[in-house]
């Protein structure tokens, strides 16, 4: 083995341009690669971190049981303790408790089924930036009392604008119809189109006053520091949570239509992956058959002397190896520094940004992020597609009757 | 004790349809130790029979034996561990693996044998001093003259105790002084070492220093000289 890697390694550094060539189309290709792995990814991460902080959280912490039937007597009791507990887990950005509930959103003249989201203020808006997101009238005051926030779309169907009167309506965890009069105080505009037309907040206490939830929350949402850590996480806070009575959901599981879009979006990737590799394929086999048929009288002796066939498979096939390792590492190297540059101002799509406001925008810029294993995959699939395309040029190689190619000249 | 024997050897080849007779009937015997020169006009069929000895080309007819052993019924494989034991081979011009030095040529062959690396080297070395190459074991083919490019060629197909050398015009590209010494060399290694070796020629000069030679014309054996 050692005797034809050293030839097969002097014969790629003997025509040094042609090797430049074959190398340069596989490192670009990898780097093509890698470069919309890191786009997409970052588009990915970007999308999820909108995403849960409008919605969900990355993780939520439900009592046991209260999914099922949203029964609201079975909801979290302690939430100043749970939240305690949560805060100091690695890892964890921000913890603040929720509650949400169906009811009736009502002006004088109008009325809207709602999901009303009773807030801590203060918390809410650390996660998501609430409070910039008010664009006619203001954020909660402090001590605020009976004010109500409604996305711009439930405003409009409402015609209702700041100082106006509303009525909230839900059925509370006593069984009683809960109904009370809010105060608009501003409307708000999270980029999301659901959520801009379905949501109304309220501040806690009001809402534990509305639902009869005395000091009850539905859930306590945790940001992460970073959205690859939430399954760690979730297993983290399952060992503390273990007996406590509680029902630990990862984002993923709260939406599911998220997590298939990102699953069909990576399929695209891999699509467009297979593609570049068929075009880089064919690249390698044009070079390696050109290579192959200068040589053939070379590989004729090479038979004669007693070379099997075998043997001469071997021989190409490691200069496809030696091909393959080198575009794979320039390949990653390029891959990284392009998405490296790409990362420092990242990708402005404000322009674009209509379109991101259907999967709730808070942020239109991406910045492509590098998973090792992704990166791993796309240089072990550009190695494996050099070794495949020399398959052939390799097969042609043994194939030569010794005779013929000796007098081929 | 022949080393090499054929029977009734035949070759066509066919173009468009009509089928030419490169080679007819041909019976040859070389015994171990012989220094036979194969001579006749171009076209007569010299390098068709001595691809068909080596068992570069397969014959239409008729058998080859080296040692003994029937060749042509052998598959692609042993044929070249048969080549690879049995056979050194010197061609016209060009017989040199380019990437590989003088010294790494000649080792080459007795890797492939699987002689270790040391002693490959040790043997390459003397080799290569035994046809006068000595000081230039690390130059590469392109940095050799042409007559000393032959002498590795030589080397190389002695390198692996072979029971023939079959040569086709080794001389054909050299000068006449230069291709005088290579035979020179090819027929001390004959004396001394008892090699056999079947070249064919064109080279008046290389016939004379041959112990036999054989005459070919139009694919056929003539007389002894």
């Amino acid at each position: 083995m050692a005797l034809f890697l050293r030839i097969a390694w002097r014969n790629i550094t003997r025509n040094q341009r042609r090797t430049f060539i074959t190398l340069a189309a596989i490192a670009s290709g990898l780097a093509a690669i890698i470069v919309f792995f890191g786009l997409s990814n970052g588009f990915h991460d970007q999308w999820i971190t909108n995403s849960v902080r409008v919605y969900t959280g990355h993780i939520v912490v439900f009592a046991e049981n209260y999914r099922d039937e949203r029964n609201l007597n079975r909801a979290i009791s302690d939430v100043d303790d749970l939240t305690a507990r949560l805060e100091v887990l690695p890892g964890v950005e921000a913890v603040t408790p929720r509650i949400h509930i169906n009811g009736l959103v009502s002006t004088a003249r109008n009325s809207a089924v709602a999901v009303i989201r009773a807030v801590d203020p203060v918390r809410e808006t650390q996660i998501n930036g609430l409070r910039e997101r008010i664009t006619i009238g203001s954020y909660f005051e402090a001590d605020a009392h009976r004010q109500i926030l409604l996305g711009y779309k439930m405003a409009e169907r409402l015609n209702a604008g700041p100082g106006e009167k509303i009525v909230l309506m839900v059925q509370a965890a006593d069984g009683s119809i809960g109904a009370e009069l809010f105060r608009l105080q501003g409307i708000f505009r999270l980029g999301a189109v659901d959520l801009d037309g379905s949501l109304a907040i309220i501040g806690l206490a009001d809402g534990q006053d509305l639902a009869a939830m005395d000091n009850k929350v539905t859930e306590a949402v945790l940001i992460l520091d970073s959205p690859n850590d939430v399954a760690t996480t979730a297993g983290a806070l399952a060992t503390e949570l273990a007996g406590s009575g509680y029902e630990i959901l990862q984002w993923d599981e709260l939406m599911p239509q998220a997590k298939e879009m990102i699953g069909l979006s990576n399929v695209f990737t891999y699509i467009l992956l297979v593609i570049i590799l068929i075009v880089v394929s064919l690249g390698i086999l044009n070079t390696m058959l050109m290579s192959i048929m200068e040589r053939t009288r070379e590989f004729g002796i090479m038979r004669a002397l007693g070379t099997r066939p075998a043997q001469i498979v071997r021989l190409v096939l490691l200069e496809a190896v030696c091909l393959g390792v080198l575009g794979a590492v320039l390949g990653v190297i390029l891959g990284i520094v392009i998405n490296g540059f790409l990362g420092a101002g990242g990708i402005d799509l404000s322009r674009w940004s209509g379109a991101m406001d259907l999967i709730s925008s808070l942020k239109p810029i991406i910045y492509p992020t590098i998973h090792p294993g992704r990166i791993a995959i796309a240089a072990l699939a550009a190695f494996l597609t050099t070794l495949l395309a020399a398959i052939y040029p390799a097969a042609r190689a043994a194939r030569l009757s010794p005779a013929d190619a000796i007098r081929s000249l | 004790m022949y080393c090499l024997r054929t029977e009734n050897l035949t070759k066509l080849y066919s173009n468009n349809g009509i089928e030419i007779p490169a080679l007819k009937n041909v019976d040859l015997r070389v015994k171990r130790g012989e220094f036979v020169s194969l001579v006749g006009p171009s076209g007569s069929g010299k390098t068709t029979l001595l691809n068909l000895i080596g068992g570069l080309d397969m014959p239409t007819a008729g058998k080859v034996f080296i040692d003994d052993r029937d060749i042509t019924g052998m598959s692609e494989r042993q044929r070249s561990d048969l080549r690879l034991a049995s056979i050194g081979f010197v061609f016209q011009e060009f017989n040199l693996i380019p990437v590989l030095s003088a010294r790494e040529n000649v080792e080459y062959v007795m890797l492939l044998q699987g002689v270790s690396p040391g002693e490959a080297q040790q043997r390459a070395v003397e080799t290569l001093a035994a046809v006068g190459l000595q000081g230039l074991e690390n130059r590469r083919p392109n940095q050799l003259s042409g007559g000393q490019q032959q002498r590795v060629a030589v080397a190389r197909a002695i390198a692996t105790g072979p029971s023939i050398v079959l040569a086709d015009e080794p001389t054909a590209n050299l000068d006449s002084e230069t291709g005088h010494n290579l035979v020179d060399a090819m027929r001390r290694l004959n004396d001394e070492l008892g090699i056999t070796f079947l070249l064919s020629t064109h080279d008046p000069m290389v016939m004379d220093s041959t112990t036999r030679v054989i005459r070919m014309r139009d694919g056929a054996l003539l007389e002894e000289v």
